[in-house]
């Protein structure tokens, strides 16, 4: 299972909610994303550590109650906000 | 250049130059009583020159020149060239602005706090500006709203209003010596400028607190419907010419008008209707 690493939070201006999405701006591309949920919720959890789905669906359901499914949801979404430059695949 | 004018529009100094006498005499009077540049400085300079040299005599035709050009760019008529003038410094701002986060936007102001009106080309946006401007608001400016990314502040930009001639019957008070020329034919139709009112000249350097945004749009029913903050930051975005020059300070701008004003759309069938709806939003939300 591919491990991600989110980048220095530095990297970004503080996340700002404009319910229903969060935007988060990065600094060194200039580009604003809207993220939907669980996007921002996976992005906190990563920037714990490094991991893979698993490690960020056990963090997650320390926070939320999951569905079942909820781990390939979630590799889903991190492979999505790696190929956006948000976190690194490692 | 062979004629030039210099004014100030809020923050903002413009020079124009211009081969032909006509459009800076035409400025002249439409921007009189504006405050002259600031120690002569610029921030944008507009060239009306002709297409090709010859051109300046032989049926003449202005080509828009400046800091910053579009290819596309399309040359008008001398007899527009008090047209030109105002596109190319319209063209200016939207392409050049650094400073402050640009939203194509009117604006007017009541109490130290400022209404913004924004939405698709003949929403009525710049009308409605003009036409709350001769009733007790304060006009702020008709065609850009100018975010201030430290404070967050709307600065005043009035420039002359550009009017389809049809609108020009919604203003029978206005003092003759407030209107330009009537510009017929032009690529925008019959359009007529007006000069903003003294008060709105004379306050022209108090920014306001941004209280209210509203979507209008013309030719419907009256309807208010809610605006949802995502909503709103991606129309302004899409609103703003210099959102992604801006950098992060625009992000800050932008994120933190959206968060903290209130919005809504409105449909309106006439005018007097608007500014009905207008006032009625104003003081459920902002007075």
């Amino acid at each position: 299972m591919t491990a991600y690493r989110a980048f220095p939070a530095a990297d970004f201006a503080p996340p700002v909610l404009v319910y229903p999405f969060t935007l988060v701006y990065h600094r060194a591309s200039g580009q604003t994303h809207m993220l939907a949920e669980p996007a921002p919720e996976i992005l906190e959890a990563l920037a714990q550590g490094e991991g893979d789905a698993a490690t960020i669906s056990s963090r997650l359901a320390e926070r939320f109650g999951l569905e079942d499914d909820a781990e390939a949801l979630i590799a889903a979404r991190l492979a999505e906000l790696a190929g956006l430059g948000l976190i690194e695949a490692l | 250049m062979n004629h030039s004018f210099g004014l100030r529009v809020g923050p903002v100094g413009f020079r124009v130059g211009s081969a032909w006498r006509a459009p800076i005499a035409e400025l002249e009077q439409l921007y009189r009583g504006y405050p002259p540049l600031a120690d002569g400085i610029a921030d944008f300079t507009v060239r009306l020159e002709p297409q090709t040299p010859w051109r300046r005599w032989i049926r003449p035709s202005v080509a828009i020149h400046g800091d910053f050009t579009l290819p596309e760019a399309m040359p008008l008529a001398l007899a527009h060239g008090l047209l030109a003038a105002e596109m190319a410094m319209n063209l200016q701002m939207a392409l050049g602005q650094r400073r402050y986060l640009l939203l194509h936007a009117s604006a007017v102001e009541r109490d130290g706090r400022a209404l913004i009106m924004t939405g698709e080309s003949g929403a009525g946006k710049s009308t409605l500006a003009a036409l709350l401007g001769e009733r007790g608001w304060r006009l702020m400016g008709d065609e850009f709203a100018l975010v201030d990314p430290d404070t967050g502040a709307i600065h005043a930009f009035p420039r002359a209003i550009s009017l389809k001639n049809e609108s020009t019957a919604l203003f029978p008070d206005v003092a003759a010596d407030r209107w330009g020329p009537i510009l017929a034919g032009t690529p925008k139709g019959t359009i007529r400028h007006l000069r903003p009112n003294a008060e709105a000249i004379a306050m022209v350097d108090q920014p306001a607190r941004p209280a209210l945004v509203l979507f209008p749009r013309f030719g419907f029913e009256p309807a208010v419907r809610d605006v949802g903050e995502a909503e709103l930051f991606v129309r302004l975005t899409q609103a703003s010419t210099n959102y992604v020059t801006m950098g992060e300070e625009g992000f800050r701008a932008l994120s933190t008008l959206v968060t903290q004003t209130p919005t809504r759309a409105i449909d309106y069938p006439d005018t007097g209707a608007a500014v009905e709806m207008v006032e009625s939003l104003w003081q459920e939300f902002a007075a």
